[in-house]
């Protein structure tokens, strides 16, 4: 049996993936649920939030390079034994496809309620997904190299936007600093460690296909640091600009601050910038969440390709993005008091468990 | 929508059937067809506002216990 995906790709087409996974949905989104429970501090649960991520990311990485050329779901057969094993891939599809429906949700409920609310959310969610499947067809290496392409355009508007809103910044709104205390902290960072860390975990489907192994870890880390990075500056921008109330508020906040962008009389209303930056973002997201969910499916049945599977899945991604949740209030509800565990449930405890089977059974060999 | 869905679904069909069953990769058949069924019931009965099973409200009531001692622990 050849290999399903024969493309390869280099450590910096992996950092870019990993860059804009962790922006994806997440700088609309993370901004809100930050503020609404760190407050003025959510700037500091985000950075409390990168660093528990960092330590996720090595763990990650230990695990997938005990088990060079194999994708989590093949070694956690080959870890956990056959049974196990499948029901462990399972659960990781399950986490897969469902972080794709939710992401595709996303995009919808930010098109229907910001850009054009006539528009019916199953034909954004058609259109979107269209792309996802033409991309996840045509296979890892394609996405990774678009990425490439894409990423000078994402990089200007996103120092565009912080560049115009440095006039705009309040300083007294981010005080008095740490007032919500390390349990409010730890409490926000959840949010950040959830919506883009714990989701990292898609990557290890594609760890093997990265043509220089021991580069994996910087190029991992680099990505997911400058991912962090900005999402800390466009949380700290908010609580300057916006104020922690206005950012709890709003369920985009960082599309409304892109709104006070106002330089001179002439420059203004350029909001849209957010969206593009945010539509790239999390094209890349969906894609690599959709297509690790294709290939693990292919790879725990042990079939030779993934793609006729593609057309299907996505029929079924699209109702499933719909049903999913009927209103945003029940998402940001559910996001905050219940995707946390199940993320820690599917993103930490599993290949934590993983990992401390795979050492103690190399160790009693 | 669900009209759409079965327009796709013929294409993908008249497209993947021969050529699966040409290379004799039956195991990606019954797969295919498979999930191709649950795909095509699932859009019709959103259509028709069936009820459909949703996981999240699955996971609420398999994390709720957990998620209220941790934030009531937080807060």
């Amino acid at each position: 049996m050849g290999e399903i995906e024969k493309g390869k790709i280099n450590p910096r087409q992996f950092s870019v993936l990993t860059l804009l996974f962790s922006l994806g949905s997440s700088i609309l989104i993370v901004p809100s649920a930050l503020t609404s429970i760190a407050k003025q501090d959510g700037w500091l649960a985000a950075i409390a939030g990168v660093a528990g991520g960092m330590l996720l990311l090595l763990l990650y990485h230990a695990l997938g390079s005990r088990y060079p050329g194999q994708s989590l779901i093949q070694y956690s057969e080959t870890i956990l034994g056959r049974w196990l094993g499948k029901l462990a891939a399972v659960l990781f599809l399950g986490y897969f496809f469902l972080l794709s429906a939710l992401v595709l949700r996303n995009v919808g409920d930010f098109i229907t309620t910001i850009v054009m609310p006539e528009t019916p959310i199953q034909v954004v969610h058609t259109l979107f997904l269209l792309a996802i499947v033409i991309g996840v067809g045509l296979g890892l290496e394609v996405i990774a190299r678009s990425s490439e392409i894409f990423l000078p355009c994402i990089v200007l508007l996103i120092v565009v936007l912080i560049v115009f809103l440095i006039p705009q910044i309040q300083f007294d709104r981010i005080e008095p600093v740490f007032e919500t205390g390390a349990k409010g902290i730890i409490h926000g960072s959840l949010s950040v460690l959830s919506i883009p860390y714990l989701e990292l975990v898609v990557f290890l489907m594609i760890f093997p296909y990265v043509n220089r192994p021991n580069k994996i870890r910087p190029a991992f880390m680099k990505g997911a640091v400058l991912g962090g990075l900005v999402i800390v500056v466009v949380t700290m921008f908010c609580v300057f600009v916006l104020g922690w109330d206005f950012t709890a508020r709003h369920t985009f906040p960082s599309y409304t601050l892109a709104k006070k962008i106002q330089v001179g009389e002439f420059l203004q209303r350029i909001e849209v910038l957010v969206a593009v930056i945010w539509f790239l973002t999390i094209f890349y997201k969906l894609a690599i969440c959709f297509y690790a969910s294709m290939l693990g499916m292919a790879q725990l049945f042990r079939m030779r390709t993934y793609r006729p599977l593609i057309v299907p899945s996505g029929i079924i991604l699209c109702v499933l993005s719909i049903v999913v949740y009927p209103n945003i209030v029940y998402f940001r509800v559910f996001a905050a008091e219940i995707w946390p565990f199940y993320a820690l449930t599917m993103g930490f405890a599993l290949p934590g468990l993983l990992l401390t089977v795979s050492v103690l059974k190399s160790a009693f060999k | 929508m669900a009209w759409i869905v079965l327009v796709l679904s013929v294409i993908a069909v008249v497209y993947e059937y021969p050529r699966l069953r040409r290379a004799k990769q039956f195991k990606e058949l019954w797969l295919f067809m498979i999930l191709l069924a649950v795909g095509v019931l699932l859009s019709v009965a959103e259509e028709l506002h069936l009820p459909i099973p949703d996981p999240l409200n699955w996971l609420t009531a398999i994390y709720k216990p957990m998620s209220r001692i941790v934030l009531s622990a937080l807060n």
